[in-house]
């Protein structure tokens, strides 16, 4: 069964990434300001899709996003996918 | 001259935070410098009030623009169309959009209260020498335009200026890449823009939907996801989703990932955007990207490969 993981990037921003049934990961949605956000994007990708996924999240880390984004560079490369529970 | 903005899918509940302090929502960030610095004659919210169009999260939106709509106008997006409920005898509408729009007449869109459905919505707009036509494709998922109503149809025919002069405005587009993927249910409407003989009658097209940058040279009237064709055989396709609700994909991955076409002028998906059109006269136009980098911090950098440079 496909995997779609919530999980943060090394910011504090959310993303989804996708994991096949051999285990291969992708990235699909980044930059999210929530999980709720991401959780979103992830229900509507499925219904669009029509296909079924087990839906895995991390807990948050502590709030320290807004601190992580002014701290961030001004560009940094697009997250990796990530696998919840990692 | 008149310069018009496009920002699109980035309003409303828990969208990305940024601006110089680090707090300031994305489309604020953008609104403001579009005031300040644009010199705007029109700005256009490209649709999608997260999360679902309601009267809170439009208030969310009105805060998010500084308490003024004075210069904007939003063809409604998916999201706007979830607050659906039938109200006879408007039918079926987006219910926190249509009320929202129809309290704030100092704005420039309009809601026409004897149409029903998407129709209220439907309006142009004449700037120096050109007709943007803007049209609700937000029902696009339950009903794709024109939603059986054929009242739409003559409209847009009857509302097409002679010439090209003409840049049809909606959420969806009928090519894109990232999650969502061309928008295949507007392939009637994608006709529409092009005279019996194959011919068109827009210079482009403006969308968002999905979540990122593509843009696209002229395409055919029959086969808009063959490569580009000559200027005056196609139509150009702008889209920006990037306004500030994250970003989606244009990789493709084993068929999980991006689908749609591969934009053959600009691709982002990693930039928060919003698309500027230099209207300079009635047969000339500009448009190119602004890139607001991660987090809006600051000034935008206009993006030169983006640059489409429209001469008809």
């Amino acid at each position: 069964m496909l995997k779609l993981h919530i999980t943060q990037d090394d910011y504090g921003d959310w993303m989804v990434s996708v994991e096949n049934e051999d285990g291969l990961l992708n990235l699909l949605a980044y930059e999210f300001a929530t999980s709720a956000k991401a959780v979103e994007h992830a229900n509507d990708w499925m219904k669009e899709r029509k296909v079924q996924a087990m839906v895995l999240i991390d807990p948050p880390r502590p709030p320290r996003a807004t601190r992580a984004a002014l701290a961030a560079p001004d560009d940094y490369p697009k997250p990796e996918p990530r696998k919840a529970g990692a | 001259m008149a310069l018009v903005y496009w920002f699109s899918d980035g309003v409303g509940n828990d969208v990305r935070l940024g601006g110089p302090d680090g707090v300031t929502p994305v489309p604020t960030a953008m609104i403001r410098w579009i005031r300040t610095k644009g010199s705007p004659a029109l700005i256009v919210y490209g649709g999608d009030v997260y999360p679902s169009g309601d009267a809170r999260s439009f208030a969310e939106f009105l805060g998010q623009m500084d308490h003024d709509v004075r210069l904007i106008c939003e063809p409604p997006g998916n999201h706007d169309w979830k607050d659906d409920p039938t109200l006879p005898p408007n039918g079926r509408i987006p219910h926190g959009y249509d009320t929202f729009w129809q309290g704030h007449p100092e704005s420039r869109q309009p809601v026409n209260t004897n149409k029903k459905g998407g129709a209220r919505y439907e309006h142009a707009i004449d700037l120096d020498g050109w007709r943007l036509i803007f049209l609700d494709t937000g029902d696009y998922d339950t009903n794709p335009w024109p939603a059986g109503d054929q009242a739409r149809v003559t409209w847009l025919k009857n509302t097409f200026k002679p010439g090209r002069s003409n840049i049809v405005v909606a959420h969806h587009s009928r090519l894109s890449r990232g999650l969502h993927g061309d928008n295949d249910d507007l392939d009637g409407l994608w006709r529409m823009l092009f005279d019996d003989a194959g011919a068109p009658r827009v210079a482009f097209t403006l969308g968002g939907h999905d979540h990122n940058v593509s843009m696209y040279g002229p395409r055919s009237r029959d086969n808009p996801t063959a490569p580009s064709v000559a200027p005056d055989k196609g139509i150009h396709v702008f889209v920006n989703g990037a306004g500030g609700d994250g970003h989606y994909t244009q990789h493709a991955f084993l068929g999980l990932g991006a689908s749609g076409t591969m934009p053959d002028i600009f691709a982002d998906d990693d930039h928060f955007c919003v698309t500027r059109i230099n209207l300079i006269d009635a047969k000339s136009a500009d448009v190119d990207i602004l890139d607001f980098g991660k987090h809006a911090k600051g000034d935008p950098v206009p993006v030169a490969q983006s640059l489409v440079q429209i001469r008809l």
